[in-house]
């Protein structure tokens, strides 16, 4: 009750000042407008009475043509009248009274004023009617004396009274018409009485104009008065009251709106005030409630929240991932979830009131359970990785996360054992290792796990141990690769890594794959060097066997350079390097073989550097020159061609082995000018010697496969030709195998355009590379040149015999000429020529002349070599043969 | 005391104080709107003429000055005002208009002697209605002020119209809702009238060219009669740009002019009737010749019926002398050219009297 009653109160307290408020509002408001607009209402009233009365006097003396003036004053008057008493009804009391007293006394003046003004207006246009008519009236009056019967006494009297009226008359209009009046009014009587008698249209004339003289004189006194009637009231005095009592009304009016807005303000700060006390009570009283209610809510979440979550963590226990164990402070396992089942296999039934020290089964020895459970209950806490043993024997890991849990004397209480699976992570994380340090392809260790166990192998070598890094790199695996596909030459590493695993105890040693067709063999624990051979001799069988790749068998040989610890380097990277060393050398020695390093091979790795820059000088200087190298028919002896083959004679030193400057030329470009300096000289040469009637001979020039490659060959080939006007016929160009398989629609181009020259192709080294039958057939050749390896051994090996038979039947079937080379023996020539071979190229017949040489053998077998012709002129079979053995690293000009 | 108090109940009051300061501000807004609306111009409808110009271009220095070509009124009131002005709903029996005497075609007037009120025969000649606004006088005898009053004076006296009924009548007419939006009070339907006829104005006579500089607007005959006018002293009564009607003047000034007839003796009393002074006896308003060639017949019983005849009548009574044949000629053929060009006033669609 008393509580409505004080809303009650406070309701009404704030209607009531917000209506003071309105009120105040409306009543503070000033009208400035209106104040200004009295002001200038009430002057321009005294204005324009003030102009009326001008005008009015400007009238009555003729200044004034007519009276539309008056009329619009009068007019404006009024209207200024009725405005004033408007805005005199705006006023408040008392002034609106006052201001309506004062309009009153002015409005009767007006009414007073237009009156007079009136009967002004109209006496005053009959006096000027007349004013204006007299002068006409004289003159009339004037002219009818001469007609009228007249004595000229009166006649003459007459006109002076005339003249004299006419001249008063005139005054009369003027400023001061008192003077002009008794002389007009005299004047006016001897006109009369000299003209009585005269005629009757003069008396009428005079009388017209006495008439309006009389008009005159009787209108002007009471003209003035109305004049002085009309301009007297002076209403200047009404108007200043008016405005005064304005001005008092306004100003008061604009002293109450102040105390309006005085009394506005208060109510405002009021209000403020009220509206403040109000929000103060309300929120105080919303403080307590929400105290209240926050006490209350409090207490019913933390229990909500308690069973929550008692609900929640059950519903965790049961649906975790994770297996939870909890234990008592004795470690007796209390419960445990299904997640616990289904990680360890353990049922709860077995699990439940048993110490859960006792779930670990086979965990490693820092890790049983005991120990973990004696961590926790000393730390509280212990977090770790566990590996466990199922009843079924699997074996599974786990992050296990044991925390102790205190009760209020910070005592154990219970334990809560809680763990994840990490079996998979560990598998994929070891996976992750695997890859990083395994080759993908053959999942042998890569070039860096090959590093770290080569430099573990050298760590824990024993003193009298020694550690071997054997690499292995496949020979002409890159044309197998190109030939047969890239799937083809996965399956051949796959294999290869296999063979080589098969070979060593990889517990012990290591077999990796740096990349590539490169291959790497750590071998440790032996004393003698000659134990690594035997290794790698077994390597070499493994990898001898034939291989099957895409229904083809394939043969696989490798070069191998061998570096051992500690004698050929220090640490990993040295023997790395020197194993490098030692494989390049394998590779030069022509493959299928294992080169162990020795200091030796450094200092050749040194020369190659000093020879590059050697042959860019003999290049500058000419240091070359070729020799040429018979070669004869088969059956006639006839001498068909030469092969020319370049020497290199540097100044002042013994000459350098084709076979060690030409790769040197090939790697560093400098066989492309080589090559063509080459092609020009033969040409040149072979031009001379057809001058000199050695019409049929052919020279032929080898290429090397940069050269084949450059797109300049064509260019040199034509250029060559045309300086020294050797007929394309004539030149004969020597490729290899390898050299066209590589980009074999290329190849087949180039071919195909220096066939359309006019020369001729041949194959050299026939059967030492990768030859596809089909690939033979699509090029445009004219010869295969038979390997001197196979002619070599002809004559004590089975095989070549048969190799050899084999490629001079398929020339035979290809329609292709066949040259063999290396015939070193009648043996050998004996065999080819029983064979059919085309073209025979040795020693037997001669070994590569310089130009002056070639000449003296032309002309001696001018009419065909025979084996048993001339033997001063060839270095013969048995006699010679152990001298004229070319050396091991004689090779045509251009491998 | 509930231990969980209610926190509903703390909102109402929150809420209901909300509601009344809401509620006390509209009010407020209310009343200032009111109060503003209040605001208005009371003397539009005071004045709905303005007062002539005093100065109408530079002064000539002739009694005669030209007619303005325009009188500035409020365009809405005005087209009331034609509305009304056509409108026989104004009479008391529906039978006559302000056009029914106030011919706008026509010289402004009925031709007539004497007019034809509600009441029958009244006792004057119908003046002209064209260019009022710029008399100072209406009605012979003066008898009004301004044209508000004398469009009063008309409806009330002589078609014999009352306020209230034709504001009634009025109503009835969805044209007038649309024209009248502020009401049919009397006031407004006099100011309407009023701003009407003042826009009646005939400028662009042959002698307000003249006097503008145009040569050959008027004859010779013309000019002579203008001289006539001035010297003679027509000019001192008849001037200004009306050519009349700002002024009250006797009739018989030289010689009695009354009591020549008695055909209406009533009005022969002239403004004595209206101020009761000895001096107003046989006085009447001054009327303007503009146009006068069409408004006969003359004077203030239209007993004259030629412009010659009253010109004569003038000069003998007025001026005390005989004027020659000659000199009427001259005269009348000056007063001739003061006709100007009709106020092109649209008459609205023809109502028909209620039966």
């Amino acid at each position: 009750m008393t509580r409505l009653r004080a809303r009650l109160a406070t309701i009404g307290i704030g209607a009531a000042l917000v209506a003071a408020l309105t009120v105040f509002f409306l009543e503070s408001r000033v009208d400035t407008a209106r104040p200004r607009e009295a002001a200038a209402e009430v002057q321009a009233f005294a204005q324009r009475e003030a102009t009326l009365n001008r005008d009015l006097v400007l009238a009555r003396h003729g200044y004034l043509p007519h009276v539309d003036p008056l009329v619009a004053h009068m007019r404006g008057l009024e209207a200024q009248a009725l405005r004033l008493r408007l805005l005199a009804e705006g006023l408040a009391e008392p002034w609106r009274g006052d201001a309506q007293a004062v309009l009153a006394v002015l409005e009767e003046d007006l009414a007073a004023k237009d009156s007079h003004i009136d009967a002004f207006k109209s006496r005053n246009a009959v006096l000027h009617a007349s004013l204006s008519y007299i002068p006409v009236a004289i003159d009339e009056a004037v002219r009818d004396l001469a007609s009228a019967r007249l004595s000229d006494a009166d006649r003459l009297h007459a006109e002076r009274a005339a003249a004299r009226l006419l001249r008063a008359a005139h005054d009369l209009a003027g400023p001061r018409p008192e003077l002009a009046i008794g002389t007009a009014v005299v004047a006016a009587a001897e006109l009369k009485a000299y003209t009585t008698g005269g005629s009757a249209i003069l008396a009428q004339t005079v009388d017209t104009v006495l008439a309006h003289l009389e008009m005159i004189l009787d209108t002007r006194e009471a003209l003035d008065d109305h004049l002085r009637a009309a301009t007297a009231p002076a209403m200047e005095p009404q108007a200043r009251r008016l405005d005064a009592v304005f001005s008092a009304a306004f100003s008061a009016a604009a002293e109450r709106a102040a105390t309006f807005r005085g009394l506005l303000f208060t109510a405002a700060v009021l209000l403020v005030v009220y509206l403040g006390a109000i929000l103060a009570r309300l929120r105080a009283k919303a403080s307590d409630l929400a105290r209240t209610n926050a006490d209350l809510r409090q207490e019913m979440e933390s229990r909500a929240a308690a069973e929550d979550q008692l609900a929640i963590t059950n519903k965790v226990f049961e649906r975790a991932v994770e297996g939870v164990i909890v234990a008592d402070a004795d470690g007796r396992i209390v419960s445990v979830n299904p997640a616990f089942t289904a990680i360890t296999g353990v049922r709860p039934d077995d699990a439940i009131g048993r110490h859960w020290g006792g779930l670990t089964l086979d965990a490693r020895a820092d890790q049983d359970f005991p120990a973990i459970w004696r961590a926790a209950r000393k730390v509280g806490h212990w977090q770790g990785e566990v590996w466990n043993t199922r009843p079924d024997g699997s074996e599974y890991a786990i992050m296990l996360t044991v925390t102790m849990i205190e009760n209020w004397e910070g005592r154990p209480r219970s334990y809560v054992a809680v763990f994840h699976d990490v079996t998979d992570a560990k598998a994929s994380a070891e996976e992750l290792h695997f890859r990083t340090y395994h080759d993908a392809l053959t999942r042998l260790p890569n070039r860096a796990m090959v590093r770290n166990r080569l430099a573990m192998a050298i760590q824990l070598r024993k003193p009298d141990e020694k550690v071997a890094l054997a690499l292995f790199d496949l020979d002409n695996f890159r044309t197998l690769n190109d030939g047969l596909g890239h799937a083809a030459g996965d399956a051949l590493i796959r294999e290869v890594g296999q063979r080589l695993t098969a070979v060593v105890d990889v517990d012990v040693h290591t077999v990796g794959r740096l990349g590539g067709d490169e291959f790497a063999l750590v071998l440790r624990g032996f004393t003698e060097v000659q134990q690594t051979v035997a290794v790698l001799r077994q390597a070499f069988q493994e990898l001898a066997r034939p291989l099957s790749l895409d229904g083809h068998e394939v043969y696989v040989t490798a070069s191998v350079g061998v570096a051992v610890h500690p004698t050929d380097g220090r640490d990993a990277e040295a023997l790395l390097k020197n194993a490098d060393v030692a494989l390049a050398r394998a590779k030069e020695a022509g493959g299928n073989t294992f080169q162990f390093y020795t200091q030796d091979m450094e200092a050749a790795v040194f020369r190659r550097l000093t020879l590059e820059a050697d042959l860019r000088r003999a290049l500058k200087r000419t240091e070359f020159a070729l020799a040429y190298q018979p070669k004869v028919c088969g059956t006639t002896g006839q001498v068909l061609g030469l092969e020319a083959l370049v020497r290199w004679v540097p100044q002042g030193r013994p000459m350098v082995s084709p076979a060690e400057f030409i790769p040197v030329a090939e790697q560093t470009g400098l066989i492309v000018p080589l090559g063509a300096w080459i092609l020009q000289e033969a040409c040149t040469f072979a031009e001379h010697l057809r001058r000199q009637g050695f019409a049929d001979l052919t020279i032929a020039v080898n290429l090397s496969a940069r050269q084949f490659r450059e797109r300049t060959l064509i260019d040199d080939v034509a250029a060559a030709l045309a300086r020294s006007g050797l007929p394309p016929a004539n030149l004969e160009l020597e490729i290899t195998e390898s050299m066209v398989m590589g980009d074999v629609e290329q190849s087949r181009a180039t071919l195909q355009r220096l066939k359309a020259m006019g020369l001729r192709v041949a194959v050299d080294d026939f059967g030492t590379g990768y030859s596809s039958l089909s690939y033979l057939k699509r090029f445009p050749l004219d010869a295969l040149k038979i390997d001197q390896s196979f002619v070599r051994d002809l004559t004590t090996e089975a095989d070549d015999r048969s190799i050899v038979a084999a490629i001079i039947s398929l020339a035979r079937s290809l329609g292709l000429k066949v040259v063999a080379e290396g015939v070193e023996t009648q043996a050998h020539f004996d065999f080819l020529r029983a064979g059919s071979c085309d073209v025979m190229q040795g020693y037997l017949i001669s070994r590569p002349l310089m130009a002056t040489d070639i000449t003296a053998f032309l002309r001696r077998h001018c009419d065909g070599w025979r084996p048993d012709g001339h033997p001063a002129a060839s270095p013969w079979p048995t006699a010679t043969t152990a001298l004229a053995r070319p050396p091991a690293e004689e090779q045509p000009a251009i491998a | 005391m509930p231990v969980l108090a209610d926190p509903a109940t703390s909102l109402p009051l929150v809420r209901r104080a909300r509601l009344l300061t809401g509620l006390a501000l509209a009010g407020g807004l209310l009343l200032l709107t009111a109060v503003a609306a209040r605001a208005g111009d009371p003397a539009a409808l005071a004045a709905p003429v303005p007062p002539p110009s005093d100065a109408a271009g530079l002064p000539s220095g002739e009694p005669v000055e030209p007619l303005p070509v325009t009188v500035a009124v409020d365009p809405r009131l005005a087209d009331l005002g034609r509305h009304l002005f056509f409108d026989p709903r104004l009479s008391g029996d529906r039978t006559l208009s302000c056009a029914s005497c106030h011919d706008v075609g026509n010289g402004g007037d009925d031709g007539r002697a004497l007019a034809e009120g509600s009441a029958g025969t009244r006792p004057f000649n119908t003046p002209s209605i064209f260019n009022t606004a710029l008399h100072a006088r209406y009605g012979w005898t003066g008898h009004t002020k301004s044209l508000t009053e004398q469009v009063g004076h008309a409806v009330e006296e002589e078609m014999a119209g009352r306020w209230d009924d034709i504001a009634a009548r009025l109503r009835q007419d969805p044209v007038y809702g649309r024209l009248a939006s502020q009401g049919l009070a009397e006031d407004r339907l006099k100011a309407a009238l009023a701003a009407y006829v003042a826009t009646l104005v005939t400028p662009d006579s042959p002698f307000d060219r003249w006097l503008g500089g145009d040569t050959t607007a008027i004859d010779e005959d013309a000019r002579r009669g203008y001289a006539l006018f001035k010297s003679y002293g027509c000019a001192s009564c008849h001037q200004g740009r009306a050519v009349g009607g700002t002024m009250i003047q006797k009739v018989g000034l030289f010689r009695p002019f009354f009591p020549r007839r008695s055909t209406v003796p009533e009005s022969d009393l002239g403004r004595f009737a209206v101020t009761g002074r000895e001096e107003d006896r046989h006085a009447f308003k001054v009327p303007s010749l503009r146009n006068v060639a069409q408004t006969a017949p003359y004077l203030h019983d239209g007993s004259i019926q030629t412009l010659e005849g009253a010109v004569r009548v003038m000069g003998y009574y007025q001026l005390g002398r005989s004027l020659t044949d000659g000199d009427v000629a001259d005269i009348t053929a000056f007063l001739r050219t003061l006709t100007g060009r009709p106020p092109g006033t649209a008459r609205p669609p023809v109502r028909e009297p209620a039966s």
